[in-house]
């Protein structure tokens, strides 16, 4: 397990994964053998009632990071639960970046946890998930 | 609660930007209980051709988002915990429903599901807690 197999992994799963990316403004930033890292900006169309980013995508970005971490080993898989505590609210224009990086990986499930920052490196949400691995693998 | 303040209530909560992107549609609103849906389009697929989690925990979040900020006080989310129990395909028609269970000084605790709407099948489950702010969103 190397990370130029990491970034193969990346490559296929932004490839198939490349509308739901380009719908929340996803961007692959890197990826090892148990970590991912992937970027947004706060879009207008991103915002809640309050003018803050939307919890809801806080945590799909957190889910994204967490996924692609769980799989870059070339295994497929499927997020059964997760947690999601949030830290600082998220606004207009603040550029996210979501560290997921693998704690424990068992045959049938693995578990990560993934810290979402901003531009000032201020923690905006922390999420733990829990991995359920299909046994399919990605390329 | 009169009828114009809940009016007022219902108008800033309708104007939501990303249940506009993901096209959520508000199905109901009352004091500590929000409703929605929403029909899975291809772009809402990941990689395995299922509903991205994201996705469903969004319409869950929308729908939490709802019955928090009902009482027309700002309600920031401090914690959310989710389970996913059943996979859903494009053409799934999904419904988020909120329900308050506690509500003590700022601190609410709400129980979110996630139903395909055609068979009632329970897709997610999560438990929420938000904290209340003592500012009005509706001015006085």
């Amino acid at each position: 397990m190397n990370s130029s197999l990491a970034n193969k992994v990346g490559e296929r799963l932004c490839e198939i994964d490349q509308k739901i990316m380009s719908l929340f403004g996803f961007e692959l930033v890197s990826m090892t053998a148990d970590t991912a890292v992937v970027q947004m900006t706060v879009r207008p169309d991103m915002v809640n009632i309050h003018g803050y980013c939307h919890g809801g995508l806080v945590f799909a970005l957190a889910d994204h990071a967490f996924a692609y971490a769980c799989m870059a080993s070339n295994q497929a898989g499927v997020t059964l639960s997760a947690n999601v505590i949030y830290s600082n609210p998220a606004k207009l224009d603040d550029r996210l970046t979501a560290v997921g990086q693998v704690t424990t990986a068992g045959g049938r499930t693995a578990s990560c946890q993934v810290l979402v920052r901003n531009q000032k490196d201020e923690i905006v949400a922390q999420y733990q998930g829990v991995n359920y691995r299909t046994k399919q693998q990605i390329v | 609660m009169d009828e114009k303040t809940k009016l007022a209530i219902e108008k800033v909560i309708k104007n939501d930007p990303f249940a506009d992107l993901l096209n959520v549609t508000v199905e109901e609103v009352s004091v500590g209980y929000g409703r929605v849906s929403m029909t899975i389009e291809p772009e809402h697929q990941n990689f395995h051709g299922m509903t991205h989690g994201g996705v469903i925990f969004s319409l869950g979040d929308i729908a939490f988002a709802i019955a928090g900020n009902s009482r027309g006080k700002t309600a920031v989310a401090l914690n959310v915990d989710i389970s996913f129990l059943q996979a859903t395909q494009v053409g799934d028609k999904l419904v988020g429903e909120a329900k308050e269970i506690s509500l003590n000084g700022p601190i609410g605790l709400y129980e979110i599901t996630v139903t395909n709407h055609h068979n009632q099948d329970l897709i997610a489950k999560s438990q929420a807690v938000l904290y209340r702010k003592k500012d009005s969103f509706i001015g006085d």
